[in-house]
C-alpha cells in the first residue's frame, strides 16, 4: 500500500491536519501492512520477563534498536531463557503502539542466533538423507585392510592435515598420501570439498579417502553438514572415513561417511594399520612356519630311521622264517590228508568183501537149512510143552472126577435111595406106601418098602 | 605372480594359509616343501612392502586441460611462509 501524503490535501488547498489518532492509525496500517512476518537479528541489551508472562526485548545493533515484544502465548514455545548479551534472531510483524509513540516487533519466534536456525536445517536434513537410504548401514562399505594411497580432503594449512600425515607417516611410511587442498569453511567450502571428492573419484589411485577438518564452533563445521558434500560422500565409489572436529561433534558427512571417526587423528589411525604391528604378525607367521617346517622334517627322518632299524632290513633272512614254517605246515597236513584217505578206502573194501560174502548161494543154502533146523526144533519143543500140559490138565480133572463120584458122598455115611428101575427118588411125592425101594450104602444094599411118603 | 605384484593383503593372507597348512601336518613332505617355499615368498613380499621408503606427500592437481594428475606438496610450504596455523 503506497501513500500519496502530498495528495492528501483538504478541499480549500490548505494542508490536511491529522489529528493524532487518525496519523496513528494510517502509520499502522502503513507498517503491519508493509511487515507482516520479518526476521531480525541483534543483539539483546535488555531482556525483561514481565509479571503478566509477556516478554520485553530490546534488541541493538550498534546505534539502533528495536523494541520487540513477545505475548505469553508465543512464549511458551520457547525453549530457552533470553538474556541481555544474547544474540537472536525474532521473527514477527512490525507494529506501533499509540501510548509510546513508538514502533515495535510483536514476534512470535525467538531462537539464538545462527545455531537455531542451523540446527533446523540439520534436522531436516538428516531426515531427508536418512529417507534417501544415505545412512543406511547396508551400504556401508569396508575399508581396505592394507591401503597404500589414502586422500585425504582438507585444508592445507590446518591442524587436521599435519595430524593426519603425521600418524599416518608414524604408522607406516610406505603409505603414499595425497591431497587435495580445500577450504573448510565458508561460502566456497562445500563447493571445494564435493569437488575434491569427486576428483579422487576420477582420479582412482587412492584407496580410501579421509575428509574432514579439526574442531571449531558448530558454525564453522557447517561445511561437513551440507547437502552437496553428502551427495559427494554418497556417490564416492572410493571408501570414506569423515573426520570432523571433536569426539562430541557429529555432522551429516557423518552419517554419509563409510566410517565416522572421531577426530582427525583418529581417522588416520582407522584408516593405516601400524607397520610395526604388521611386521611383527609378518614374523611370527614365519618363525611358526620354520619351526612346523623343522618339526616336518624332524618327523620324516624318524620315520625313515624307524624303518632302517625294523628287522627286514637289519636281518632279511628272519622275514623268510615264517614262511618256511608255513610251507612245513603244509606239507605236513597234504601227506596227513593222503593217509587218511586211504585208511578210509581200505575200511570200505573190507566192509564190502563182507557184504559180498553174504551173497554166496552155498552159503544162502546153508543158511535157509539152519533157519528149517531151527524151526523144526522150536515146533518139537511146543508140541513137547502142550503134551505135558495136556497130561497135567488130565491129572487134575480126573481128581474133580473121583471128588464128583457118588460113591465118595455114600463114603461119607449119605445114602441114596432108588426105585427099582433105578430112579434115585429126590422127591417123597414119588412115591407111594408099599413101593420097594433100595438104598443104597457104602457098603452094600438094604432092600426096604415105603411105609410112609410125608411130604 | 611376479612377486613385487602380489599385494600385502594377499601375501599376508596366503602365509596365514601356508602356516595353517603346515601346522595341519597333513600335507605330503613334497607338497610341505613347497608350501613352506611359497611361504617364505610370501613373507618376503611382506616385508619388501612394510619396508618400502618414505612416500612423498602428493598434491592432488589439475593441469590446463583439466586432467586431474598429482605433485609434490612442499610441507614446509605453510611453516616458511610464517602464516599462522590455522587451528582447524
Amino acid at each position: 500500500m503506497a501513500y500519496d501524503f502530498a495528495s492528501t490535501g483538504a478541499p480549500d488547498g490548505k494542508e490536511k491536519v491529522y489529528s493524532i489518532t487518525e496519523l496513528t492509525r494510517l502509520i499502522k496500517e502503513l507498517l503491519e501492512g508493509s511487515f507482516p512476518s520479518v526476521w531480525v537479528e541483534g543483539e539483546v541489551s535488555k531482556a525483561t520477563y514481565h509479571t503478566s508472562g509477556h516478554l520485553y526485548l530490546t534488541l541493538k545493533e550498534e546505534k539502533d534498536v528495536l523494541d520487540v515484544t513477545m505475548w505469553r502465548t508465543s512464549l511458551a514455545r520457547v525453549q530457552f531463557r533470553v538474556e541481555a548479551g544474547m544474540k537472536v534472531v525474532c521473527r514477527g510483524r512490525m507494529s506501533n503502539y499509540g501510548p509510546y509513540g513508538k514502533y515495535n516487533m510483536v514476534a512470535d519466534r525467538v531462537e539464538p542466533a545462527g545455531l537455531g536456525a542451523l540446527q533446523i536445517k540439520f534436522e531436516q536434513l538428516k531426515k531427508k538423507l536418512a529417507a534417501k537410504g544415505y545412512f543406511d548401514e547396508g551400504r556401508k562399505r569396508p575399508l581396505p585392510p592394507y591401503p597404500k594411497t589414502v586422500g585425504i580432503v582438507t585444508s592445507a594449512v590446518g591442524a587436521a592435515f599435519k595430524d593426519v600425515a603425521r600418524i599416518i607417516r608414524r604408522r607406516n611410511p610406505g603409505v603414499k598420501m595425497i591431497l587435495a587442498p580445500v577450504l573448510v569453511e565458508g561460502e566456497q567450502a562445500k563447493h571445494q570439498v564435493a569437488q575434491a571428492i569427486d576428483d579422487f573419484n576420477a582420479y582412482r589411485h587412492v584407496d580410501l579417502l579421509i575428509v574432514g577438518r579439526g574442531g571449531g564452533s558448530p558454525e564453522s563445521l557447517w561445511t561437513f553438514n551440507e547437502e552437496i558434500v553428502a551427495d559427494a560422500i554418497y556417490r564416492s565409489r572410493i571408501p570414506v572415513i569423515s573426520a570432523v572436529g571433536h569426539e562430541i561433534d557429529f555432522t551429516i558427512a557423518d552419517f554419509v561417511a563409510d566410517l565416522r571417526a572421531s577426530t582427525p587423528s583418529a581417522a588416520a589411525e582407522l584408516a593405516v594399520p601400524n607397520a610395526a604391528d604388521l611386521r611383527y604378525t609378518v614374523e611370527q607367521l614365519q618363525r611358526k612356519m620354520y619351526g612346523d617346517m623343522v618339526a616336518l622334517l624332524r618327523e620324516q627322518k624318524r620315520r625313515v630311521a624307524d624303518i632302517i632299524r625294523r628287522p627286514v632290513f637289519t636281518d632279511p633272512a628272519r622275514a623268510f622264517e615264517p614262511n618256511r614254517r608255513r610251507v612245513d605246515e603244509c606239507l605236513l597236513r597234504i601227506a596227513n590228508a593222503a593217509n587218511r584217505r586211504r585208511l578210509e578206502k581200505a575200511q570200505r573194501l573190507s566192509a564190502l568183501m563182507k557184504h559180498l560174502q553174504l551173497l554166496r548161494p552155498s552159503e544162502q543154502i546153508r543158511r535157509k537149512m539152519e533157519h528149517v533146523a531151527h524151526l523144526r526144533e522150536k515146533m518139537e519143543r511146543t508140541v513137547l510143552t502142550l503134551l505135558a500140559h495136556k497130561k497135567q490138565m488130565l491129572a487134575s480133572a480126573g481128581g474133580k472126577l473121583d471128588m464128583l463120584s457118588p460113591m465118595k458122598v455114600l463114603d461119607r455115611g449119605y445114602a441114596i435111595a432108588r426105585l427099582p428101575d433105578g430112579t434115585v427118588i429126590k422127591d417123597a411125592a414119588l412115591v407111594s406106601p408099599g413101593d420097594p425101594l433100595e438104598i443104597l450104602l457104602h457098603k452094600g444094599a438094604i432092600k426096604a418098602t415105603v411105609e410112609k411118603a410125608a411130604v | 605372480m611376479a612377486e613385487e605384484k602380489i599385494k600385502f593383503e594377499k601375501a599376508l593372507e596366503r602365509l596365514e594359509q601356508i602356516v595353517e597348512e603346515l601346522e595341519g601336518g597333513n600335507l605330503e613332505l613334497e607338497k610341505s616343501l613347497k608350501a613352506f617355499e611359497e611361504g617364505i615368498k610370501m613373507a618376503r613380499v611382506c616385508h619388501t612392502h612394510l619396508e618400502q621408503a618414505e612416500k612423498k606427500i602428493e598434491k592432488l592437481v589439475k593441469d590446463q586441460k583439466g586432467n586431474l594428475t598429482t605433485q609434490p606438496l612442499d610441507e614446509s610450504e605453510p611453516e616458511e611462509a610464517g602464516q599462522d596455523e590455522l587451528p582447524f
